[in-house]
């Protein structure tokens, strides 16, 4: 279910947005785009899989606590 | 046309900022029942803090907090210093987006899974943020009007609750505990205001910081008062503590006659409204700050990517509700001082100088 959800979300995002930009050629917001796009879809993907991915609140946690 | 944003606006703006995801949440019940001197004490010492911020924007006026950096710093510098202030308006708003699905899976979507609310969300949260900028400020004087009435509805329905010993005793609490309750309410929410600085390019010509950030305190923290007195005397301090939703068990227990109860939709409406606002002031700022770092001209065509990467913390970021509220009572304010603090001070004190380095120039 999960991943259905974020595989129909991504490919939505990418026909209707990514691709529109891909028009414009701004190649620099292209780079950025696709470098977030497939961060995020890797990290969402082993999410909706139920892989646990380490928050980033856990390493402040480590870290505040090496100050304390 | 150039984007704007009226004085009221940004009073608006700034209030739904503020009443965002804290009013639900609930912080600062150090204190028990004396957590409402917590808030008058936050809103008094937040005073100066909001001034640095308003006095760092008034001497650049039309810039952004971006803007400046890239005045004040070299450009190594400055990139750093964006790209940590970037994080935090990043971390805020999965933050806020992760406190919204806690909320609405355990009141109303306990079935719903995680990612579906967070899309959905975002979307929103990107439609506006892509939307010309007096489209979020009109859309402030609205949600702004609907909040504040239900928050006067619940008030008046509540009325047969309330209960005035719920305040007894008064001053049971050290001053240092009271204090440390109020520490905690400045971080979350009143200093979390420096995301409305990347903002401020936006700001009608003319438009007096100062007064727009006192003004909005001052709002939204009688709005707070009101709220937290309410929820004080009607269900007392030891459920409040133990009901991680606060407000919406006051309004569950709303019953006026026999025709009116259940009321708690109200609530759910009210921080729906509330974190899509605050949750697009966090996604426009790091788009902002994005668009400068990479030196891109129109912030708009990053504002899909950036608002994946909001999807993603907020799914990231905490696995439980447990998880969440360990962060917010033991973490929280150490994590926000170099964001809230720090970094803002040192953009104010470079700011002071150059400026005045110019004037002598001149």
């Amino acid at each position: 279910m999960n991943l259905a959800i974020v595989l129909i979300f991504y490919t939505f995002i990418i026909i209707f947005d990514f691709i529109p930009l891909i028009k414009k050629k701004l190649k620099k917001e292209i780079w950025i785009y696709s470098t977030i796009l497939i961060i995020t879809f890797i990290v969402i993907l082993l999410d909706s899989i139920g892989i646990n991915v380490p928050s980033p609140a856990l390493l402040f946690k480590t870290i505040i606590e090496s100050f304390l | 046309m150039k984007e704007m944003i009226s004085s009221k606006q940004i009073i608006t703006l700034i209030l739904l900022f503020v009443f965002g995801t804290s009013v639900v949440i609930g912080v600062g019940f150090d204190a028990h029942q004396d957590s409402w001197m917590s808030l008058i004490a936050a809103i008094i010492l937040s005073v100066p803090l909001l001034l640095m911020y308003a006095r760092t924007i008034m001497l650049f006026p039309g810039k952004g907090l971006f803007d400046i950096i890239e005045l004040l710093f070299s450009k190594k510098t400055g990139k750093v210093l964006m790209a940590i202030m970037i994080w935090y308006f990043l971390f805020l708003g999965g933050l806020v987006l992760h406190n919204f699905f806690e909320f609405i899976s355990i009141t109303t979507l306990p079935k719903t899974p995680k990612i579906l609310i967070m899309i959905i969300m975002v979307l929103v949260v990107v439609y506006l943020g892509r939307s010309n900028i007096s489209v979020l400020g009109k859309w402030g004087i609205v949600v702004s009007i609907t909040i504040i009435s239900v928050v006067i509805l619940t008030i008046l329905f509540s009325i047969g609750n309330i209960d005035f010993s719920n305040l007894l005793p008064v001053f049971e609490h050290r001053p240092i505990t009271i204090l440390n309750g109020a520490i905690k309410l400045i971080v979350f929410p009143f200093a979390e205001l420096v995301t409305i600085l990347p903002l401020a390019s936006f700001f009608k010509k003319g438009t007096n910081s100062y007064k727009v950030f006192m003004y909005g305190l001052i709002l939204s923290g009688l709005l707070l008062f009101i709220v937290q007195m309410r929820n004080l005397l009607t269900i007392g301090f030891p459920l409040m503590e133990y009901s991680f939703f606060s407000s919406y068990t006051i309004a569950r227990i709303i019953e006026v006659g026999d025709f009116l109860s259940r009321i708690e939709g109200a609530i759910t409406i009210n921080l729906l409204f509330a974190v899509i606002t605050k949750t697009t002031i966090c996604l426009i700022a790091a788009t902002k700050g994005t668009s400068k770092l990479f030196n891109t001209n129109n912030y708009k065509n990053l504002i899909m990517p950036v608002g994946l990467i909001l999807i993603m913390l907020s799914v990231i970021v905490y696995q439980s509700i447990f998880e969440m509220e360990e962060f917010k009572e033991k973490y929280l304010v150490i994590y926000s001082i170099p964001f809230q603090f720090a970094i803002p001070f040192i953009i104010w004190i470079t700011a002071e100088v150059k400026k005045k380095r110019i004037k002598e120039v001149n």
